[in-house]
């Protein structure tokens, strides 16, 4: 568990975006927050020095996450500080759900052993018992959420009629209006319209499905989980849509020991405080260095090689590729497990049966 | 219910995740946040062979120049650092300039209208008019007034072009 912690840290530093000091600059008349949303107590969007600080409690609880230090208390504030962020972000009459899981996953592995091992500041430890609900309950509310998407796709997209698109319906829209016409959504249009009706099946199943994997046993999960990362690499790629954000989940109910990794993330409980102190500082002062030097108010560690791109979008969405691959990758090594495809023969060595 | 823990969770978790799902379903202004909620997204778009027919959302701006020609603002630099996919969301609630809710049949909806929608003041909304008014300076536009159009889009995949476009609403705002 240590190594997902591990991995969620590095996730929200390089390549999540807890920016929302922009909200400062944004005219109150424009502050429409939705009814049942914390920033319906205020009267307008905070000061821009206060959502300053709302990012740097941000930066220092992710660095609190990946170095292991109290990591249970930083992963509930960490949440607890973005859900007051985004409630002021969403104030614009739109709600975007891209990070939702993601950050309900840092709250609940908060509650398991990630912050036991490989840990400056260990947290005390959970019986196994209480990790595994944990994990259940988190995977049951992936599931909903899941759930979420697909049944009003039921209601509309399985029509049996070639003569309305659903897919395309996101597609045309993403392509004309909100210029997501890179990487392959040429190909979207150059082909017949009718074929996505297959997406658009494909879709409601798989998005109403993960329970019945869930329940059908931990063999069938992982294909759900590969099927799932699949479906956001395609999605990257026609829609210029990423989801990264649910990367870092799927890989929650991996087991991140295809590899010997013991010991390999031990040198840090040899670093000493000040050390620790001193990067923290570090860490804090380039982010809002990047800050301030950037040119747009929202950016990610990762803009700054956006010279060797056509875009910061496009940027992105490279990255994006990676991560999904990346992804795939993992989860496919752990189905070949799974599946008593693969074994370890050799400390540090793995093939293939 | 402490005999009956897996209940007391099932439960706990059933109202956790239920009801936000049940009220953005029905009324999707009152979709809370946060909530275990991802994107829908269910809407169609017509084909017929090999046309298709869909929704654009564009924002037109006077060019500032002798002409002051209507022409297509970049929409991303229009309301940046705000996310150009909440354009659309600003335009229906008019960026704020209508302060006042509209009037109703009954007295229940014109309280529930009252309470949904937020009271912005009137430097509030000047404030907003300036900064959009920068913008479009910014952008070579006059300052004055900017239009957002909803257009139904027709595009034939086999030559690559747009067929027609047919107006279907068109919102013109006045920033002075």
């Amino acid at each position: 568990m240590s190594r997902l912690r591990i991995i969620y840290g590095i996730f929200i530093l390089i390549f999540f975006n807890p920016t929302f000091a922009w909200i400062g600059e944004i005219p109150q008349g424009l502050f429409r927050p939705k009814f049942f949303s914390l920033s319906n107590l205020f009267n307008g969007f905070p000061s821009y020095s206060i959502l300053l600080t709302i990012e740097g409690l941000l930066i220092i609880s992710a660095f609190c996450l990946l170095l292991g230090v109290k990591a249970r208390l930083a992963g509930i504030v960490f949440v607890i500080v973005y859900f007051v962020g985004n409630s002021f972000r969403f104030s614009f009459g739109k709600i975007d759900h891209g990070e939702i899981m993601f950050l309900v996953f840092i709250l609940g592995l908060s509650f398991t052993n990630w912050g036991v091992n490989n840990a400056l500041i260990p947290d005390r430890r959970v019986d196994k018992s209480t990790q595994k609900r944990i994990l259940a309950i988190l995977a049951v509310i992936l599931c909903f959420a899941m759930f979420t998407a697909g049944f009003e796709k039921a209601l509309y997209w399985v029509d049996f009629d070639l003569e309305t698109g659903g897919f395309l319906r996101w597609f045309y829209s993403g392509f004309f209006t909100h210029g997501r016409d890179r990487l392959l959504a040429p190909v979207v249009i150059s082909l017949p319209p009718q074929i996505f009706e297959l997406a658009d099946y494909f879709a409601v199943i798989f998005e109403l499905t993960p329970l019945i994997a869930l329940f059908a046993g931990r063999k069938w999960w992982l294909i759900w989980l590969l099927v799932a990362s699949t479906f956001h690499l395609a999605n990257t790629l026609l829609l210029n849509i990423s989801f990264t954000a649910h990367a870092p989940v799927y890989l929650s109910f991996v087991t991140l020991s295809l590899f010997n990794l013991k010991g390999k993330f031990s040198f840090l409980t040899k670093v000493r405080s000040i050390y620790f102190l001193a990067s923290i500082i570090a860490v804090i002062g380039l982010h809002y260095l990047l800050y301030f030097a950037s040119v747009s108010a929202v950016y990610s560690p990762i803009k700054y090689a956006t010279p060797l791109f056509e875009s910061e979008v496009e940027l992105s969405l490279y990255v994006s590729i990676l991560i999904w691959l990346v992804t795939i990758l993992l989860m496919g090594l752990a189905m070949f497990k799974e599946f008593g495809l693969i074994a370890k023969e050799h400390k540090n060595k793995i093939s293939i049966h | 219910m402490n005999q009956y823990p897996n209940l007391a969770l099932t439960l706990g978790l059933a109202c956790l995740l239920i009801p936000p799902f049940v009220l953005k379903t029905f009324h999707p202004p009152l979709e809370p946040y946060p909530a275990i909620i991802l994107p829908g997204g269910s809407d169609t778009i017509s084909i017929e062979n090999s046309t298709v027919n869909f929704k654009k959302t564009t924002v037109l701006g006077k060019q500032n120049n002798q002409t002051q020609s209507w022409s297509k603002i970049d929409t991303e630099k229009l309301i940046e650092p705000i996310p150009v996919h909440y354009l659309q969301y600003m335009a229906l609630t008019s960026f704020g300039f209508r302060s006042e809710p509209k009037k109703a049949g009954s007295i229940w909806k014109q309280k529930y209208d009252s309470f949904m929608s937020n009271k912005i003041t009137a430097e509030e909304i000047v404030e907003t008019k300036n900064w959009l008014k920068q913008k479009l300076t910014k952008l070579g536009y006059v300052a004055d007034e900017f239009m957002v159009i909803s257009e139904e889009i027709t595009f034939d995949i086999n030559t690559g072009k747009i067929v027609s476009r047919t107006k279907t609403d068109e919102k013109a705002f006045k920033l002075d």
